[in-house]
């Protein structure tokens, strides 16, 4: 009577997502894949840090409320867990709290910068082996990787940290975070990077910090590099066609959030609070005294929010493959409904190289 | 590993999920290996784990499948060409706690 699917090895995880997709029967649920910051403490200094500001780490939870909202999370449903910062390793319990997690059945990924990474750490990862370890480069040469970071030393302990996990088998996967300080040695990283580890990542979206302040916005790249930079991707060109003739046939709504926040994932800040995703933190969920039964009315309370202007980013042709979120327009413009000018001129920069959309094409067809 | 084989649970080792209805086996010791059991191979698992030998999860669960319905006795059932014995089941049983116990959920204790 048993077959070999008894126990069977979950390997399709798109078939386990699937299985345990939130809404229908359990309103309780959460997303199966959300993110945590266990700290916004960190040991660097970032240029373009969105959490370095004053009063940033203060309410962190403790290690017993941290092992509860963990709990919490699994018993909500969650699989995959991002473990984020800040820098993670800055928390002395991290391991203790991430031990908690695995045990608790939850697949761990993490971000770190790698610069407190050590033999021990190492050791522990590889006896306990997270997903994915997902290290941030701020640059190729240590003068370069150091007018970000602000902090010396720290660029010899990154390389020492990437060099002990890459020798260890961990499943290190580096990104490079571009910005105006860093931008003329992209190649290089790039270039490195292949050599490493095959597998090059980087990211070029710089948002306010989360208090409001917006001197990081300087570190912007311009629209041109940016654009530059998508050509990168070996098939953006093309998808981006194909995402700006689609979008060209359609009309939108006025929906203020139409991305997957709260549905395909969550995120849970320091202090124990819920929010839909890491950058809308004005409707959060407190995690620390309140179980999950009321997380679903919350999240829909939101999800019914509209923009109040009639046209702007809903009527634009563009909207779907622009960087802009009513997220980053609310921390950017004050104003969740506000266009964001630097990802305007970003989607006129990609018009100008790529083309407009096609309608007419696509009507016929 | 017989049906006399004592064993001890690994609880530290293999977490376990219940989400939407189904019974994951999640490893800790594993990046990202998931295990999900299907109906059988849960209850068999939930009756493991309140044992520590073998044939007595197996004497429970023999004598829950023949409560439920005499006609259907695995005893008697077992001539026919889709036979179900006595001996087949405790195979099946045999068959997922070895599974049970590559995955490291289980731990099969010398005396």
């Amino acid at each position: 009577m048993a077959c070999s699917d008894c126990i069977s090895n979950a390997k399709d995880l798109n078939a386990l997502i699937e299985m345990v997709q939130p809404g229908g029967e359990n309103p309780n649920l959460l997303p199966y894949s959300g993110s945590i910051e266990l700290t916004l403490r960190c040991n660097v200094r970032c240029r373009h840090c969105y959490i370095l500001y004053p009063g940033a780490t203060d309410g962190e939870m403790d290690t017993q409320q941290a092992k509860a909202v963990l709990q919490t999370l699994a018993d909500g449903g969650c699989i995959f867990l991002l473990m984020t910062g800040g820098e993670i390793l800055a928390r002395p319990d991290f391991k203790e709290l991430y031990l908690h997690a695995k045990q608790l059945g939850m697949l761990l990924s993490v971000y770190t910068n790698a610069t407190l990474v050590n033999e021990d750490i190492v050791a522990f990862w590889k006896d306990n082996p997270p997903r994915r370890i997902e290290v941030t480069i701020y640059g190729h040469t240590e003068e370069t990787y150091e007018k970000v970071t602000n902090t010396r030393g720290s660029f010899k302990r990154f390389r020492r940290g990437v060099e002990l996990m890459l020798e260890a088998g961990l499943p290190v996967h580096l990104k490079m975070m571009v910005m105006k300080s860093n931008v003329h040695e992209f190649a290089q990283v790039r270039d490195w990077v292949h050599n490493l580890t095959g597998d090059f990542l980087f990211d070029k979206d710089i948002t306010p910090m989360l208090d409001g302040s917006t001197e990081v916005l300087k570190e912007r790249i311009s629209p041109e590099q940016y654009v530059l930079l998508d050509q990168e991707a070996p098939d953006f060109s093309q998808e981006y066609r194909a995402k700006a003739d689609a979008v060209a046939l359609t009309t939108q709504g006025d929906e203020l959030f139409t991305c997957g926040a709260g549905i395909r994932t969550f995120h849970v800040d320091p202090t124990g609070t819920l929010h839909s995703c890491m950058l809308w933190r004005e409707t959060g969920y407190d995690l620390l005294n309140h179980d999950l039964s009321g997380w679903s009315e919350h999240l829909q309370s939101a999800q019914r929010s509209r923009t109040t202007t009639a046209i702007g980013c809903n009527s634009c042709s563009s909207r779907d493959h622009c960087g802009r979120c009513s997220a980053a327009a609310s921390l950017e413009m004050g104003d969740a409904s506000s266009s964001i000018p630097y990802h305007c001129e970003i989607t006129q920069e990609r018009k100008r190289v790529f083309g407009e959309p096609n309608r007419l094409t696509l009507e016929i067809v | 590993m017989d049906l006399n084989s004592r064993y001890k649970l690994c609880e530290r080792d293999v977490a376990e999920r219940e989400v939407s209805g189904s019974t994951l086996l999640v490893p800790v010791k594993e990046a990202a290996g998931i295990f999900e059991l299907n109906e059988m191979s849960s209850r068999i698992w939930q009756e493991i784990k309140r044992h520590t030998v073998l044939q007595n999860a197996c004497d429970v669960l023999v004598a829950e499948i023949e409560a439920v319905d005499d006609d259907s006795s695995i005893e008697q059932a077992a001539d026919g060409d889709e036979a179900y014995s006595r001996a087949a089941f405790q195979e099946d049983v045999l068959m997922i706690a070895s599974k049970l116990q590559e995955i490291g959920a289980i731990e099969i204790v010398q005396d």
